[in-house]
């Protein structure tokens, strides 16, 4: 960061006292997201009590068991991660598939028109808010459980990991078409006039260039999904067993947090168990996107000089 | 929503006028009236706070002896304990309980009065539907046997109810009404890690309205306002109003109003305000009022 600083202080050597002014107040601004997050972590880890943190306790992370009101209370957190997991892969089958067809078709097949209403019409999905998702599956799916599947009642797994899937979407679709779109530009024109037709071109050719911004757009999906709080709090049924099966009931690690932490003591046992909990997802999803950013540079730039 | 940001409105200046009390205590009346205390009781008292505050807008409107100042009541959270403490300091004129104080804390308090100005008292309710709407009356035994798990459907309640899935819904763990659960009710059994757990009031009621094979605990005043639920007996006594107060119906906590010593007259004037008007509030939000309306 020190040498791009310096290079574009170079490049502005000359310039006027605003342009300098304007350079280290951008620079201000990006420090100070940084330190943001540097910050974020760092009290996360502190509420976890660390250096006694459970966070390296992983019999007390990942091992299910959580009574709060038991005696002595228990606070393990297997059960949330599990439903977190569990849910989040629902959702990950069935928008991989959907995803990754709305990216194929949006990149190379879709009639221009079409393709100037998908756009847009897939950012509008993006933007929804989670409670109007919650709450269209409330009414839809879980009522629709309830009727076909004689349970007592529809908030499960099913039903939280096909909404959850739904709000993946348009991550999955839009990332999955840019990298589409780039593979096709690069090998339609020689590969088709070898007389190849358009399915071959996708299947042996295109997909493999694209494979890394796939990976990326997975990945970005699985972020939004592990985080994701409201909707499926609304839709998994808010209970602390391991679910047995899809359509069991099950609480993910961000419905937890959103259940118990408001009424917690401040540094009781049971906040640090919390505390942990997201430090860890956090941790987790930051992982990811440092992934993504790697799969888009490391790979794509393998794949051009090879 | 106007109300909800209205309410973090005045928590949110509370925190700056308690520190700032902290430095200049015991001056003239400015007209502030500063409570704190449990969180069941906030909402309710911040809304009779506001509500005084619109009806009267200055002080000596209501007692021309008091000052001719603007009224300023702030409401905070903090729970019961913190609300008992901060009146013990007199961080706050009035705290804010919604369980009965204990031994150590009324010596510390020494002279002080005590307001009781509605009671939190819970039920059993199912949908009219439910197998277990032929009953009229719960036992602890059921509850316990019903909220742990060993009873499965309803048959395991009683033999004649079929053996339709028992679907256990219950408040957060972390709520007030799960721990008296808890407390009066449970003692060392455990819930069952199958219940479903509702963050909130209003879910919980529109949740066994709509679902046909759930039991759940509620405020007996939201429960008896809804045409479509069946409200049990408990240990034989009906949830009503008069037994919660008269302490027959055990379901119930205290929600009080505490003061150290005398109260300010502005003091005064406020809890007889949440004593008369503020029952109505006190209603709305699903408690029971210890002066019967007309």
């Amino acid at each position: 960061m020190k040498m791009v600083f310096l290079k574009s202080k170079n490049r502005f050597g000359n310039q006027s006292l605003r342009d300098r002014l304007f350079l280290s107040l951008s620079f201000f601004s990006l420090s100070l997201g940084l330190l943001m997050l540097v910050l974020t972590v760092a009290f996360l880890l502190k509420e976890t009590g660390f250096p006694f943190s459970r966070v390296f306790r992983f019999d007390l992370i990942f091992s299910p068991g959580w009574s709060p009101l038991a005696d002595p209370p228990d606070y393990r957190l297997g059960h949330a991660w599990i439903s977190s997991f569990y849910i989040t892969g629902i959702g990950l089958l069935i928008s991989i598939p959907i995803g990754f067809g709305i990216g194929v078709f949006s990149a190379e097949l879709a009639p221009p028109l079409i393709r100037k209403i998908l756009q847009p019409a897939l950012e509008l999905l993006a933007g929804i808010p989670a409670v109007v998702y919650g709450f269209f599956g409330y009414v839809t799916l879980v009522r629709l459980f309830e009727h076909f599947f004689a349970l007592s009642t529809g908030e499960t797994v099913l039903a939280a990991g096909i909404i959850l899937g739904v709000m993946m979407l348009p991550f999955i679709a839009s990332t999955s078409a840019e990298a589409f779109r780039s593979s096709f530009a690069i090998y339609r024109e020689s590969v088709l006039s070898l007389g190849v037709n358009q399915w071959t071109l996708l299947s042996k050719i295109v997909w493999v260039h694209a494979f890394p911004g796939l990976l990326a757009a997975v990945a970005l999906g699985f972020a939004r999904g592990i985080g994701e709080t409201l909707a499926v709090l609304m839709l998994s049924g808010n209970s602390v067993a391991v679910p047995q099966s899809i359509l069991d009931r099950a609480q993910p690690v961000t419905a937890l947090l959103a259940t118990e932490l408001g009424e917690t003591m401040v540094h009781s046992p049971k906040y640090q168990a919390l505390f942990s909990a997201g430090f860890i997802l956090l941790i987790m999803v930051l992982i990811v996107n440092f992934g993504i950013l790697l799969l888009k540079k490391k790979l794509f730039s393998r794949f051009f000089t090879s | 929503m106007k109300g909800i940001l209205k309410q973090s409105l005045w928590v949110l200046c509370s925190f700056g006028i308690i520190a700032a009390t902290a430095v200049a205590q015991e001056k003239e009346f400015d007209g502030t009236l500063r409570i704190g205390g449990s969180t069941t009781l906030l909402p309710v008292i911040a809304d009779c706070a506001s509500q005084f505050m619109e009806k009267y807008d200055t002080w000596n409107k209501i007692d021309p002896s008091l000052p001719n100042k603007k009224i300023l009541v702030f409401v905070t959270g903090g729970g019961s304990g913190f609300g008992i403490n901060a009146a013990i300091n007199h961080t706050v004129e009035i705290g804010m309980s919604s369980r009965d104080l204990k031994a150590e804390e009324k010596t510390k308090l020494g002279d002080y009065r005590e307001f009781l100005v509605s009671k939190d008292c819970l039920a059993f309710a199912v949908n009219k539907k439910n197998p277990l709407a032929k009953l009229d009356n719960l036992t602890a035994q059921d509850i316990v046997k019903i909220y742990s798990g060993e009873a499965k459907n309803y048959s395991d309640v009683r033999k004649d109810l079929g053996a339709k899935p028992i679907l256990v819904q219950m408040r957060d763990m972390a709520g007030g009404s799960t721990e008296m659960i808890k407390t009066m009710i449970m003692k060392n059994a455990n819930f069952t890690p199958h219940a479903v757990q509702v963050p909130s009031q209003g879910a919980n009621l529109k949740k066994v309205e709509a679902n046909v094979s759930a039991i759940t605990y509620i405020s007996s005043v939201i429960a008896l306002q809804s045409d479509k639920l069946k409200v049990f007996k408990y240990e034989g006594t009906e949830p009503s109003n008069a037994n919660a107060v008269s302490g027959k119906y055990t379901l119930t906590r205290p929600l009080i109003l505490i003061v150290k010593g005398t109260p300010s007259k502005a003091a005064q004037l406020f809890i007889d305000f949440v004593l008369n008007d503020g029952q109505k509030i006190i209603v709305e939000h699903g408690y029971v009022p210890v002066k019967e309306m007309n």
